[in-house]
């Protein structure tokens, strides 16, 4: 209890950060790229799936393969971003990700714990309480946050033939 | 049993003296082990939420607790009680043991300490006990589970943690039956009161707790902790649909005196916060949202702040700043102390710390039009049955 109110305080220290659908974003938060390319600010042209995951988070892990072969299919048009959160052994998630190798084929990068940047200007901005979650980033704004679950090709298909809107993408997502 | 009843009536007439007349006695005898000396401690809350601590010597084993109490309630004998420290795995495990309290003579036998005691006397004490016995092999079945829980994790073994979920799931169904049955057989039980209470706790769902209330004994009804409940219910009526609410005036963060009343003619999200409680991060973001999507002439939300023993206006304007909190924001100085709500504000629309963030949206006829979930999508919610002018 006391702890839950220490950590409260801790974070309540800095500015307030919001990052909602509709939302525009530019630069991408201070993190260490473990895989891949890093990325310091979104391009306008280009469309980014962000996967919030951590190597404790059952579901998270459950979703690797089917976001691994999406990549696969799309790694030309969209770029994947596989962005651990909420942990504090960064040992154990470089471990984790070497293990994986090639079934965890996109860009991967560690973002600290509570307090760190991307905690503070992408996980609580968001009110992102519950992992895994899906950002799709296009034309610098925020379009949708879902889950890893619900993407598919024909959604992908329409970010990529500039026809996304969430309504459109809701029809499409898969059921769970 | 008549002359009982016509004394208690009498000294109701007089006025709060019945919850010290002899009839609600209660005495304790203790016989522990002829070794055990020290101090035993008696700990329990009373029907208006109000926590005792009372203590007797031991000597040889023996001791004598005497004292009132105005209803049955759930209690806790503690021989020599340690200070407890949360970080130390060997903490020696406390030598206590529960019961129900009552206007009763109580036996507390033991040839050791507390923890193997047997307690008896009165109806509360033996039903307890009763139930107790019912659930007892759920209770040993459940540590059990606990020390494989323990032991699968280690070893990372999931096929045997989902069995225990499994497992778990399945306990806690038998001992959710067993207490509703206990409490559907024993509507004149303080015990079964106590238990069925703990759906009282956060906000009141009408439909099922006045019904279920009302099935209660006329004794039940009337005790301290059922008159509480009364009122609770009727507090909840008074801020249903349709009824315009309490009214009340609070400073802003400029220090001007701004009455709920004075937003009429808009939308009004009213809502009551405060800051420690778990999920805040979340409230956060819902309260930004809102505000962002939805604030136009005809909609404002208006907030007020409850501070903890700690926080003054200050810790207040602080937390708005760093939250971005730009909407109207109010402080009631009045706080919510552990014993209960102060403040006349609080009070009237039934606030503790287990029942808030809550929301309340007002039509701009100053009526109420529907209690909002802010943890659930509140944009959703409010978005389609707000009042345009």
């Amino acid at each position: 209890m006391l702890t839950g109110l220490i950590l409260s305080a801790l974070a309540s220290s800095a500015q307030r950060y919001y990052l909602d659908e509709g939302e525009h974003v530019e630069i991408y938060p201070k993190v260490d790229w473990l895989k891949g390319e890093s990325i310091k600010e979104f391009d306008k042209e280009k469309i980014y799936i962000v996967e919030l995951w951590a190597t404790w988070c059952k579901p998270c892990i459950a979703a690797i393969p089917h976001l691994n072969e999406l990549n696969r299919k799309f790694k030309d048009k969209v770029i994947f971003i596989g962005q651990n959160v909420m942990e504090d052994d960064k040992a154990k998630v470089e471990d984790f990700v070497k293990k994986m190798g090639l079934a965890m084929d996109y860009r991967i990068a560690y973002g600290g714990p509570q307090g760190s940047d991307f905690d503070q200007k992408w996980v609580k901005a968001s009110g992102t309480n519950m992992i895994p979650r899906t950002f799709i980033i296009q034309n610098n704004m925020l379009v949708w946050m879902t889950h890893p679950g619900a993407l598919n090709a024909e959604i992908l298909q329409l970010l990529i033939d500039k026809k996304f809107t969430k309504e459109a993408a809701s029809k499409l997502q898969n059921k769970e | 049993m008549n002359s009982k009843h016509f004394i208690s009536l009498f000294l109701l007439f007089l006025g709060g003296a019945a919850a010290q007349s002899s009839a609600q006695t209660f005495q304790i005898q203790g016989k522990l082990g002829k070794e055990k000396q020290g101090y035993i401690f008696l700990t329990y809350e009373d029907g208006n939420n109000k926590s005792h601590r009372d203590s007797a010597v031991v000597k040889n084993g023996v001791f004598t607790l005497k004292g009132t109490i105005a209803e049955p309630v759930y209690a806790v004998l503690d021989l020599n009680p340690m200070v407890v420290d949360m970080m130390d795995p060997n903490q020696p495990v406390p030598d206590q043991h529960d019961f129900f309290l009552a206007k009763d003579n109580i036996s507390v036998n033991s040839a050791a300490g507390m923890k193997e005691a047997t307690i008896s006397g009165g109806k509360s004490q033996a039903e307890f006990s009763s139930l107790m016995g019912a659930l007892k092999s759920i209770g040993e079945r459940g540590k059990q589970l606990d020390t494989l829980y323990y032991a699968y994790r280690t070893e990372e073994n999931e096929e045997g943690l989902k069995e225990i979920g499994t497992e778990y799931a399945e306990l806690k169904k038998k001992r959710t039956d067993i207490q509703t049955q206990f409490v559907k057989n024993n509507p004149s039980s303080f015990v079964a009161f106590n238990i069925w209470k703990r759906k009282t706790v956060g906000m009141l769902d009408l439909a099922v707790i006045e019904p279920e209330f009302k099935g209660f004994s006329a004794e039940i009804i009337s005790s301290p902790s059922g008159k509480e409940l009364t009122r609770r219910i009727s507090i909840a009526k008074s801020l249903d649909a349709g009824n315009v609410p309490p009214d009340f005036t609070l400073p802003d963060t400029s220090g001007k005196m701004v009455s709920l009343s004075s937003f009429k003619g808009k939308n009004v999200l009213l809502c009551f916060w405060f800051r420690n409680f778990t999920d805040f991060e979340s409230y956060s973001f819902v309260m930004t949202r809102l505000n962002k999507q939805l604030r136009s002439e005809n909609f404002e939300i208006v907030s007020v702040f409850y501070n903890q023993a700690s926080e003054n206006s200050e810790g207040w304007k602080k937390i708005l700043k760093d939250n971005s909190m730009t909407w109207t924001n109010l402080f009631d100085e009045n706080g919510i102390p552990r014993e209960g709500a102060v403040s006349k504000i609080a009070i009237a629309y039934d606030l503790n710390n287990g029942r808030m963030p809550q929301g309340i949206l007002i039509g701009p006829n100053g009526k109420i039009i529907k209690k909002i979930n802010l943890a659930a999508d509140p944009v959703a919610e409010i978005k389609p049955i707000l009042v345009n002018n």
